[in-house]
């Protein structure tokens, strides 16, 4: 045998094992079709077993411990991902019969926080949080140390729901850890901690050692949570920082909070060379400003930029300068265009 | 030497190269689809501990704009319109271009949602065709039409980023069908990492499956030999290619049909090229260009879960000219930046994506077309040696089949979108029946497209819809 035939060889047989490989593999994908069809037969049974037992529950008729004799020692970790479901969609007292209920099957699930599989923490500290969160608030805080920041970023977002400060505190503690998520979110789940967080949040927009985007995320957190007390610290942030993205979220801030003696580091933002500091000067502008501020909020619509401009002529109508706006529609200037739109964006459609 | 001998030589080592060629391929597809099988068992076990109504009702998604180019699709255009009215998002705005159709694409639109005249400002300055009217419906505030010369897809596209008002914007065609939380899913990269500048979902093919008001409601494998053909082809490019090519961090294109987008790094990059049919593929490559060449860190990704539904050529001349021009669209890309091949200034990108889609998927069909002919050819002139015979049959069939079943089984155990038993046993047959015909049909279209590329043969050629099998809801 030539060596070439040699090699065609161990390539032949190279490939028949790695066929025969996948047709075991498809042989087993096909059981795995069968074996997931009767799971799911057997799901079925389950939550139709369990859904009226539910039902009584919340209406008095059956106890928990009723409820809790018709789950078999087998189903319980099935029963807490349905209790999850189940609980997700109620509020109040009917929801905290549901933890109730759940109370007993929740040891397991937090011996599973502690697995050494990160999607399985992660559904662990999850289910917890929705059905367990006050009696197992440690090992969800716990889990903001995770190794996975998939796992602490779901246990974060599960603690900034709670209405308890230090646990707020723990999760700025660690936010360096969630500083590749998007600010949107990030914002979304400080503002989420609601009032009690004020004060680490103001600390944090002040921190000048601290990096301009976290201190960006908390500004914007500030202005959802519509914190009034911060106006004079934002507008001194507005005179000494240079930073785009922290100049923007803190002129967003000041244009919710701010009074108009906030108003003179605006008006110097609005001739920033900066676009984006441009744009969010002028909004902060429209809201905060008066009839005086008219020929300042006029000359942003002719901005280069059509953020800037937009910004300006909604700045407009906030400050109550609608009819010059509807004096460059008659005047059939260059943006006029501009101007019908944000008239009719306060019309109704 | 005599030229027999000579002419013997040089097909002995054709048929060297072509089996080297194939071996390539087919253990580049092997290598993705394992690394795609590790992604997708990881992927599915994430979404478990994901909660998507917490997503959908919190603050934290970014506004989206979505836009859908609309040309002479009178037929769907209100049906895909209206899957879009029906997502789940919390603030999303839609804009459907209609690029200068000939037909009644505009007419359907203004009565199906009670369109008017109105004013809207561009935010940005992409050179496109004539913006001839912009519409916006009065029932739906979220709803608006922009009527234009006709200028071309990516001059649409463009279009829609000129007035596009949000970060991000979902780039789509007119009759894709996104399922109701594919927004949200396809989102989500943005959400969890801001480096995130572009972001793609799963194309599945939605012949003779239902729609209902707007959304697909039962799946069915389509009647036709060629939809199915299809099915099993988009179930290989997504499952095993896109979702691989994307663990490695290799992402080169994200579909036409349904992709996100960073609004301000796009607007950056110029939008979309209006000089290619290969746009989509060609703004990838320039987003990875511009973020290497500027230093900054960024993420172009793949997300399997978020589904656009497209209707499939189901005649031979359909399908030959999509694969033609899908072909010249890769051809004119890859050319174009042909600089970044296996330059390191362009790190991984430039060093083993670039040259697998240009030596591999570009010159692929050339080889292996010419490959089919030599290999004929040394069997009647005696030069293949039986061992010879076997390993090309080995490398280029059963390999092959071998990829695409497990294609089929990594389906199966992600997302099993298929529901019927009878579905599963027909791809793993589809498997089979594919290297009989298809495979060289495709071959011989890309290769056309390859040559059409070169000729700089420009256009996109008759694209006809048929429309979706419509079941009126409720």
């Amino acid at each position: 045998m030539t060596s070439q035939n040699r090699i065609f060889l161990f390539l032949a047989i190279t490939i028949a094992i790695l066929f025969v490989f996948v047709i075991i593999f498809a042989v087993f994908t096909l059981y795995l079709r069968l074996r997931n069809m009767r799971t799911a037969e057997r799901w079925q049974r389950m939550e139709a077993k369990w859904e009226p037992q539910i039902l009584d529950l919340l209406t008095g008729v059956q106890s928990i411990e009723d409820v809790q004799k018709r789950v078999g020692k087998q189903e319980s970790l099935y029963f807490l991902d349905f209790l999850q479901r189940f609980a997700q969609r109620l509020r109040g007292a009917e929801a905290t019969v549901l933890k109730q209920l759940a109370a007993a099957y929740l040891p397991v699930l937090a011996e599973r926080a502690k697995d050494a599989d990160p999607p399985r923490r992660a559904r662990a500290i999850r289910t917890l949080s929705i059905l367990g969160l006050e009696p197992y608030g440690e090992t969800v805080r716990a889990a903001l140390d995770d190794p996975s920041p998939w796992v602490a970023m779901i246990a974060a977002r599960a603690l900034a729901g709670m209405d308890h400060p230090e646990y707020a505190e723990a999760i700025l503690d660690r936010f360096h850890r969630f500083e590749d998520w998007s600010q949107n979110l990030l914002v979304s789940m400080l503002s989420s901690m609601g009032p009690g967080v004020t004060p680490a949040l103001r600390r944090t927009l002040g921190d000048r050692d601290e990096v301009p985007r976290v201190r960006a995320v908390a500004a914007d957190a500030l202005r959802d949570l519509n914190d009034l007390a911060v106006g004079d610290q934002a507008a001194g942030v507005l005179e000494t920082e240079t930073e785009r993205d922290l100049l923007a979220a803190t002129l967003r801030l000041l244009g919710v909070v701010g009074r108009p003696d906030h108003l003179e580091p605006v008006r110097r933002l609005c001739r920033s060379d900066d676009f984006v500091v441009r744009a969010s000067a002028f909004g902060a502008l429209g809201r905060l400003g008066g009839n005086e501020d008219w020929s300042l909020l006029r000359s942003g619509i002719d901005d280069d930029s059509p953020w800037v401009a937009l910004q300006a002529a909604r700045g407009l109508t906030e400050a109550g300068g609608e009819e010059i706006l509807e004096e460059l529609i008659a005047a059939g200037r260059s943006r006029s265009i501009l101007a019908r739109e944000i008239l009719a964006e306060g019309r109704p459609v | 030497m005599t030229v027999y001998q000579f002419g013997g030589l040089v097909l002995d080592g054709f048929n060297i190269l072509v089996l080297a060629y194939f071996l390539l391929l087919n253990s580049v597809y092997l290598i993705t689809s394992i690394v795609a099988f590790k992604a997708l068992r990881r992927y599915t076990r994430q979404l478990k501990s994901l909660d998507i109504q917490d997503l959908m009702t919190s603050a934290s998604a970014p506004p989206v704009t979505l836009i859908a180019p609309a040309y002479n699709e009178a037929a769907t255009c209100v049906e895909a319109t209206k899957s879009l009215l029906l997502l789940k998002y919390p603030e999303y705005e839609i804009l459907v271009i209609n690029d200068g159709s000939s037909d009644e694409t505009l007419a359907r639109l203004t009565e199906a949602f009670d369109l008017q005249p109105a004013a809207r400002v561009p935010t940005a300055t992409l050179a496109t065709a004539t913006v001839r009217g912009i519409y916006h419906s009065r029932r739906l505030p979220n709803l608006w039409v922009i009527d234009k010369e006709n200028g071309g897809k990516a001059d649409a596209l463009n279009t829609g980023i000129n007035y596009c008002r949000t970060p991000l914007f979902c780039a789509m065609d007119a009759d894709s069908l996104l399922e109701r939380e594919a927004l949200i899913r396809v989102v989500r990269p943005f959400l969890e990492d801001a480096r995130t500048v572009a972001a793609g979902g799963i194309i599945r093919i939605v012949n003779d499956c239902v729609v209902k008001a707007g959304m697909v409601t039962e799946i069915r494998m389509p009647h036709r030999l060629l939809a199915k053909f299809q099915v099993l082809e988009y179930l290989r490019a997504f499952m095993s290619g896109r979702m691989g090519w994307d663990a490695l961090d290799l992402t080169l294109i994200i579909s036409g049909a349904f992709g996100v987008f960073r609004r301000t790094t796009v607007v950056a990059v110029g939008g979309y090229s209006t000089d290619t049919v290969g746009e989509d593929m060609e703004l990838i490559v320039r987003l990875h260009r511009h973020c290497r060449r500027l230093g900054r860190p960024y993420r172009i990704t793949y997300v399997a879960d978020p589904v656009a539904w497209t209707e499939c050529p189901e005649t031979v001349s359909a399908l030959g000219r999509q694969r033609d021009r899908w072909q010249r669209g890769l051809y004119e890309t890859l050319m174009r930046h042909r600089d970044m091949l296996l330059n390191p200034r362009y790190g991984r990108i430039g060093m083993v994506a670039f040259p697998y889609f240009f030596f591999l998927e570009m010159l692929g069909p050339l080889i292996e077309l010419f490959g089919y002919i030599t290999f004929a050819l040394a069997l009647i002139l005696g030069r293949a040696s039986g061992a010879y015979v076997v390993v090309f049959f080995m490398v280029a069939f059963v390999f092959g089949v071998a990829l695409s079943i497990a294609a089929v089984a990594l389906e199966e155990i992600s997302f099993r979108r298929y529901p019927r038993f009878t579905d599963l046993l027909q791809l793993f047959g589809l498997a089979v029946l594919e290297n009989f015909g298809y495979r060289q049909l495709n071959s011989y279209w890309r290769l056309r497209g390859f040559f059409s590329g070169i000729r700089g043969v420009k256009g996109w050629g008759k694209i006809e819809r048929k429309g979706f099998a419509v079941e009126t809801g409720s």
